[in-house]
């Protein structure tokens, strides 16, 4: 069993989370996650000058869901929407000064929640389209979200996924692990969790290397 | 203020059982097997135990096998039983037990499946109780065992358990049950109830842990499930936990004494608990309120995630749990296997909390935790809806 202890500034942004709540009329919104699976954010940002002038968030979450959603959204404040964009899981949680391993899948969700508020201002408003296109490249772009806790790194960048293929809703993946890894299970539920979120994909075989 | 109500996931040692523990470890050192004047005092304070320990349940000296605790005893019950009668019983493949049974039954029961029985799970209604119906239509000539709690671990519902046994006498097979979360919380007599066999385990009842105990009536085929120098007619070979078996007598005999006390104090807090949680609006108090174990509940709370709140109240040390201690690491998925049995909501399901007062529990605990359930529930709730 995993023991979950938490840095002092994960406690102190769980204690008192900064940035709660709604904006009205917002120039972009977005909800991920679902209550049903015990966690949900919802990202809410005005825009002006290309800046975010404002950011708030809500959450249906633990601890790490709520102390991630509270920084991410204090670091989000102030930087252009470029420079939001390009935040990562790692950025969020390096501040926090770190997140158990056990946690990483609740404090994904805020990193994600802000990149899709984005998304939705910039379709709003500048008119940009977000294609939902589903294709291998597209399900590369999602297995992104997938990290694996020992490095903070995504699995893709982490060089896990060895073969990837789509093809008529089908999806196959290889995937290798050292046959010690305690992280496996982890990873596999996650990689899982975000494709079964896809609509147009109806089959997932996942195939485990270990070496 | 430290403010512990999680005693249905453990409980402290009570100071005389600590005093008294710490006296046998010290003064009695010698093997209870040993022939010599140092093992024959050993085993004279072990045999009382045995003694005392019969005595709170209505049960003989030797019906009792000491084991290292609740997982191991439903462990040599379920397979010593099976083992013992697989020859002579062929016919009887049935193993019977319900959908909220504890990991230590659940799992031991699907690795007799993966053995070749014939395994049924009694579905439960909303309240938490076996579903009667089911176990009569299911209890028959084919039935080897059935395996029905005492109490749940996680909403503290108490079982019709003299039913079951009268089921099970009717069909010729063996009833066992999981007394962990009832023995010193409840009066428990084996005989009035008609159980063949009962596990229970000392941390439970402000005994040490690492120590428990079987009890096996007369008559009933069991066999080792595992080996070495015979103790305990050979069912539990290792040698014997002196300190561990005399502290668990001392703290059942010291719980059985103020059952009704405690059931009398409990109700009071329980009451202002609950009271608590309806001027907080969307609460649900999960299993039976007319039927449970003294000090026990189980809360849940709209728009409030139980893991955060369980949280935010340790941050207040105010310790309490999300579901039962042993599955609150595990993945968030799948949840509660009890409230899913029970028909919760999982929206319920993810917001609940269980909590359960104990011997050091006292008035301004339980002012304290009400203050603090009421602001963080709050909190939370601002914190999902704005």
């Amino acid at each position: 069993m995993a023991v979950i202890k938490y840095t002092k500034e994960v406690i102190e942004h769980f204690k008192n989370p900064k940035n709660v709540g709604e904006i009205e009329n917002p120039d972009g919104d977005a909800t991920v996650g679902s209550p049903a699976c015990g966690d949900q954010v919802s990202v809410s940002l005005k825009v002006k000058d290309n800046k975010i002038e404002d950011i708030k968030f809500l959450s249906y979450g633990c601890a790490s869901n709520i102390a991630t959603g509270s920084i991410v959204t204090e670091l989000a404040k102030g930087k252009t929407v470029e420079e939001a964009k390009k935040m990562t899981w790692k950025d969020a949680v390096d501040e926090l000064g770190g997140l158990p391993p056990v946690k990483v899948h609740c404090s994904v969700l805020a990193v994600d929640g802000l990149k899709a508020a984005i998304e939705d201002y910039e379709e709003k408003k500048l008119g940009v389209k977000h294609e939902k296109r589903l294709d291998e490249q597209s399900i590369i772009e999602e297995l992104k979200s997938v990290i694996y806790p020992k490095t903070g790194n995504n699995i893709i960048d982490e060089k896990l996924v060895k073969y990837l293929k789509y093809e008529n809703g089908k999806v196959e993946i290889e995937i290798s692990f050292d046959e010690t890894d305690v992280y496996k299970q982890n990873v596999l539920e996650e990689i899982d969790e975000h494709l079964n979120e896809i609509d147009g994909i109806d089959d997932i075989e996942v195939k485990v290397v270990e070496y | 203020m430290k403010v512990y109500l999680d005693h249905a996931a453990t409980t402290p040692l009570l100071p005389e059982v600590l005093t008294y523990y710490s006296e046998v470890l010290r003064d009695y050192p010698g093997n209870a097997s040993s022939l010599h004047y140092e093992g024959q005092r050993s085993r004279e304070l072990y045999n009382w135990a045995k003694q005392k320990i019969a005595d709170c349940i209505n049960a003989d000296y030797d019906e009792i096998v000491f084991t290292s605790g609740g997982t191991e005893a439903d462990n040599i019950a379920l397979f010593g039983y099976l083992k013992a009668t697989k020859k002579d019983r062929p016919n009887r493949k049935k193993v019977i037990t319900s959908t909220i049974e504890h990991e230590a039954v659940i799992e031991t029961v699907k690795e007799l499946g993966e053995q070749g029985y014939d395994i049924y799970f009694a579905p439960v209604d909303e309240k938490g109780i076996v579903d009667i119906e089911y176990l009569k239509d299911n209890i028959d000539d084919q039935t080897a065992i059935c395996s029905i709690m005492y109490a749940n671990n996680e909403v503290g519902t108490l079982q019709p358990l003299k039913e079951i046994s009268q089921l099970c006498r009717e069909a010729g097979c063996i009833f066992h049950t999981d007394a962990v979360q009832a023995m010193g919380k409840v009066n428990i007599d084996v005989s009035d109830i008609g159980v063949d066999m009962l596990s229970a385990s000392a941390h439970k009842f402000y005994g040490p842990k690492g120590v428990g105990f079987l009890y096996v009536k007369k008559g009933t085929p069991l066999e080792p499930v595992f080996y070495g120098g015979g103790h305990e007619k050979g069912l539990r070979s290792g040698t014997e936990n002196v300190p561990g078996v005399a502290a668990m007598a001392k703290a059942l005999e010291l719980v059985t004494e103020k059952i009704d006390e405690k059931r009398d104090l409990y109700s009071r807090w329980t009451d202002q608990i609950l009271e608590t949680c309806k001027q907080l609006e969307g609460v649900q108090i999960n299993g039976d309120p007319e039927n449970r174990t003294p000090g026990s509940m189980s809360l849940s709370f709209s728009g409030v995630n139980g893991e955060a709140l369980m949280g935010m109240l340790s941050m207040e040390d105010i310790a309490v749990s999300t579901a039962s201690a042993c599955s609150s690491h595990s993945h968030r998925k799948g949840g509660s296997h009890v409230l899913s049995a029970m028909h919760c909501s999982e929206e319920f399901i993810n917001g609940t909390i269980r909590v359960v007062t104990g011997y050091d529990s006292n008035d301004e605990q339980i002012d304290y935790f009400c203050d603090k359930l009421v602001e963080k529930v709050n909190l939370l709730r601002r914190l999902s809806n704005g």
